[in-house]
């Protein structure tokens, strides 16, 4: 009879720990697609993965790093992949494959192409060098016909009067049309020019190796030209350093988790430009952490210990989840483009979401920070025997901020204070004081009178009453208005973009005015999902901080 | 020892709460206040440890005026437990019952002793509910632990406002006796505020009774009830005060040693000769060798019969007798539901020792106070 009774309760005990095997199943699915994927392309390099030699110019303050390997393409989204249609093209045919189309421009001597899958002929009629006229081709060919990926494994030879023969060891040509360009055309800067309208791999240069001031893109060589008396062997090792750093929007690939969880959104070509897991690891590390969350809990919990930190990691690796899409670029790009058929780009010029992101939460966490130091001194204060007169007047100001809209505030501020972070802070803090203070008023009024009662007649202190009695008791409805007044504040900062003060509020803003619906979402959607994750963050942070004992329902 | 000296206490709305208290509690005694709602007895408690001030006067503890302490200080050497508990909800029991000792700065290791033993002391198990929060005890439960915070650093007084006023009726008598075997061990300076006069007899060894802040009378139990200084007293402790004072004499101080009795060896003339001799209708049969009480025997059955076997009433001794340690009131209530004139009474091994009679019951009632002697020795 009595072992029948103590059966359900160890029943419960042994019940799996589901959610702990639920995300562990999760992780070995993320790690065996990452795995697959390394599988699939480690052998091959990016775009953007050099290897060359550098050179010196003597007497001439003059690098030249010459490519051994790679090209100095940036910029390079492959759009589709193709295999090369087969045929016989002559110049101007209308229905010309791509890569005919390229080789025409690339040299006006050619008049007939023939693809083959493994061979593409070219056949021109002027008296150039037969050598010039290959070496001059190459670059299209390599850079418009890949195989597989895109790396070179085409054998030139020139195997007859006029005709260079362009093979493949693999199956067959592909091609893929890149946007926007290569360094197809040799450019020369100076460094002021590369800073403003160089091209991306020149900026990047310039802004890193600070000796540097003229530069010379070449499709297989960088002429760099550095300050008199820069030391030279630093120099080519920071260069060095800077071009490997160096990775072009094309490798920009897309974290792996996009793959497996909305692999529907991801253009089929980025697809295969994927580092896996070391791009995958925020979510690979989320899943893992819920893993020691779950199985924490199933342990933990069932011995009625305190669980603390159980809901730190938690906390944590929800923010990891979060943090993998705010810093996202190629899904934001992907998400809006879904959303809004267009082929403009859809990314914020001003910056990317992290950046916005991070200004705003800065923003959220300074006034918080304000709002809560001085709503609980408030609070506190009010509720002391000494202070208690003050009441009504502390709930009138704080209904008052509450009222008046922020916009108003910000606006009587900024002829006052100017433009910037300031106004915006301080109304922010106005606007976000109530909850706060009312929550500590209410929170130490829950307190019911015979305890304090029997605190004073322990012989506590006013002090120790408040610290060791009314605080604790209070904590979740102080903790509660804390969260309230955060989770207003996310979205009252968005105003802050209208005195200047960044944050989420910008691409909101530029997209009212410009009219472009997607800049609008771009400051919405992670706006809103902030305030779902500081929400649950500090509903998680409730729970920890509430003392156990107030937990247990009567 | 604590003493009201002359003591008022004046609301700030000018309502006198307390007005010219004057009363000692002896060291080791209970104090019982006692009297209608809003008679000042809670406030009259609280100026002990200046939880409220007083107006005028003073309130002396072994000698020294009460002021001359911080209120802190002061408050963490009295005890104070009231109605509403008032137990922290978000510190489990142990850290409850720890509060004074670490406000006083005692060693974590001392502490622990300290929290176990009252826990144990008060019924509580220390490794059952030690760890849980208040509100995962009973209020029965929570009670006991308010107690034990109560005593937490052995204070040498303890001031109780109606401690078991908010649980049911039986759990409060369980609780009543249990705190009077735990005073009996550490023999506190106890000042119970109560608004019940059952508790008040039971708990007290002497019973304040208050009147609109005025002390009306301030008596041990027996002599409030056996002499009530005016009409107030009266009504207040009850109609039943009689009923009551029995309640507070014992079976054994009560009754008379000598009554009619035979042996169940006896003859028939001899029983007959005994009634004769006591003037008595009947008698009680007792086994001849160890007196153990079997039945009784009437005078009309003798006639009847040829033996006494055949003549008694045969009775186990519980039905129609009471045991030595019962109160008088115990008595009186087999008295009333037999129709003997003597209800007899028994020790432990069911020898007849005595009985109790009605009209001897009636004389010890009248009697002006039983000496202290005569109470029944319920603090064993
Ligand atoms: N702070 C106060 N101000 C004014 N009157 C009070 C205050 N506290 C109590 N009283 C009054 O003093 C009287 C005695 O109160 P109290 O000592 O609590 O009575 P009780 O005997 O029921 O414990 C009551 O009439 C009550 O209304
Ligand atoms: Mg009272």
């Amino acid at each position: 009879m009595s072992e029948a009774k103590t059966m359900p309760a160890a029943d419960a005990g042994r019940r799996l720990p589901y959610g702990a095997l639920f995300w562990l199943l999760a992780t070995l699915l993320i790690f065996v697609v990452g795995q697959q994927t390394v599988t699939l392309h480690d052998q091959e390099k990016f775009i953007g993965d050099f290897d060359f030699s550098v050179e010196h110019v003597e007497g001439e303050n003059r690098l030249i790093l010459n490519l051994t390997a790679g090209t100095f393409a940036y910029g390079v989204t492959p759009e589709v992949i193709l295999p090369t249609p087969t045929g016989s093209f002559s110049r101007g045919d209308v229905d010309a494959p791509q890569v005919a189309d390229v080789l025409f421009d690339a040299l006006e001597s050619i008049t007939d192409i023939s693809i083959e899958a493994q061979t593409i002929t070219v056949v021109y009629d002027n008296d150039m060098e037969a050598e010039q006229i290959r070496s001059r081709l190459r670059r299209p060919v390599n850079n418009s016909v890949v195989n597989d990926r895109n790396t070179i494994t085409a054998e030139v030879s020139q195997s007859a009067e006029k005709t260079i023969l362009f093979s493949t060891s693999e199956d067959h040509f592909l091609y893929a049309q890149y946007q926007p360009a290569l360094v197809d055309s040799i450019e020369d800067y100076d460094s002021r020019a590369a800073a403003e309208a160089g091209s991306d791999l020149a900026r990047f240069i310039v802004g890193e190796a600070r000796a540097v001031q003229s530069l010379r893109l070449e499709p297989t060589r960088l002429v760099v030209g550095y300050a008199e008396g820069a030391a030279l062997e630093p120099l080519a090792r920071n260069l060095r350093e800077i071009l490997n750093d160096f990775h072009p929007r094309a490798s920009l690939a897309p974290k792996l988790w996009l793959l497996t969880i909305a692999p529907e959104i991801v253009p089929p070509m980025l697809a295969i430009a994927v580092e896996p897991l070391e791009t995958g690891l925020p979510l690979f590390l989320f899943t893992l952490l819920m893993v020691a969350v779950e199985g924490g809990i199933y342990f933990v919990a069932r011995e009625g210990k305190k669980n603390l930190l159980i809901h730190l990691v938690h906390i944590l690796s929800v923010f990891l989840l979060f943090w993998s899409i705010f810093g996202h670029e190629p899904l934001w790009d992907a998400i809006l483009h879904a959303i809004f058929p267009t082929s403009a780009p859809l990314v914020h010029p001003q910056g990317p979401v992290i950046d916005f992101s991070a200004q705003h939460l800065e923003l959220v966490f300074t006034s918080s920070i304000y709002i809560i130091s001085a709503g609980l001194f408030l609070g506190v204060m009010v509720t002391r025997e000494n202070f208690r007169e003050f009441l009504p007047l502390v709930n009138n100001l704080v209904n008052g901020g509450q009222t008046v809209p922020t916009l108003a505030i910000v606006a009587i501020m900024a002829p006052i204070i100017g433009l910037g972070f300031l106004p915006a802070l301080v109304a922010l803090i106005a606007y976000g004081l109530l909850p706060v203070v009312r929550n500590t008023i209410a929170g130490i009024e829950s307190v019911s009178v015979s305890i304090v009662d029997s605190a004073r007649g322990m012989g506590m202190t006013s002090q120790q009453i408040l610290l060791r009695t009314e605080m604790p008791i209070a904590s979740r409805i102080i903790m509660a208005g804390i969260r309230t007044s955060m989770v207003i504040n996310i979205g009252t900062a968005t105003l802050g973009a209208f005195v200047g003060s960044g944050g989420l509020g910008i691409p909101i803003a530029s997209g009212l005015s410009m009219t472009v619906d997607a800049f609008i979402l771009l400051g919405a959607i992670p706006a809103a999902l902030l305030a779902i994750l500081t929400d649950y963050v500090l509903g998680r942070l409730e729970v920890v901080l509430t003392p156990r004992g107030l937990l247990i329902e009567t | 020892m604590i003493e009201f000296k002359d003591v008022i206490k004046e609301y700030p709305n000018g309502f006198r709460a307390v007005d010219d208290l004057n009363l000692t509690v002896r060291d080791g005694e209970i104090c019982v206040l006692i009297g209608p709602s809003g008679c000042g007895k809670t406030t009259a408690l609280r100026m002990v440890n200046r939880l409220i001030d007083v107006t005028r006067g003073e309130i002396l503890i072994d000698g020294q005026p009460n002021d001359e302490f911080e209120p802190e200080v002061l408050r963490r050497q009295i005890g104070y437990a009231i109605q509403q508990i008032g137990l922290l909800p978000h510190m489990t029991i142990r850290d409850n019952v720890a509060i004074v000792p670490r406000l006083l700065d005692w060693d974590e290791e001392r502490i622990r002793q300290r929290v176990d033993l009252l826990l144990d002391m008060v019924g509580i198990d220390p490794s059952i509910h030690g760890d849980k929060y208040p509100r995962q005890l009973s209020g029965g439960q929570q009670q006991r632990v308010g107690v034990a915070r109560a005593l937490g650093a052995d204070p040498p007084i303890m001031l109780m406002d109606e401690p078991f006023g908010a649980v049911d009726p039986i759990t409060r008598a369980i609780l009543q006796e249990e705190f009077l075997q735990i005073q009996q061990e550490v023999s506190k300076t106890i000042i119970f505020v109560t608004h019940d006069i059952d508790e008040a007899i039971y708990m007290g060894d002497r019973i304040a009774l208050l009147r609109a802040g005025r002390l009306v009378q301030y008596d041990t139990p027996d002599d409030l009830l056996a002499m009530p200084r005016d009409d107030f007293v009266r009504e207040f402790v009850g109609a039943d005060r009689s009923l009551k004072r029995l309640h507070l004499i014992s079976v054994k101080d009560s009754m008379m040693n000598n009554v009619p009795c035979c042996d169940h060896d006896a003859s028939l003339e001899e029983v007959a000769a005994c009634l004769q001799r006591r003037q008595s209708d009947s008698a009680f049969v007792v086994d001849a060798s160890s007196g153990v009480l079997l039945g009784w025997v009437e005078r009309a059955d003798l006639a009847e019969s040829r033996s006494l076997a055949e003549a008694m009433h045969h009775a186990p001794a519980g039905s129609i007798a009471v045991p030595e340690d019962a109160t008088a009131r115990e008595a009186l209530s087999v008295l009333l539901s037999h129709s003997f004139d003597l209800t007899p009474v028994i020790d432990a091994e069911g020898v007849l020792t005595g009985g109790v009679s009605i009209q001897r019951l009636q004389d010890l009632v009248e009697a002006p106070g039983i000496h202290a002697a005569a109470q029944p020795e319920r603090r064993r």
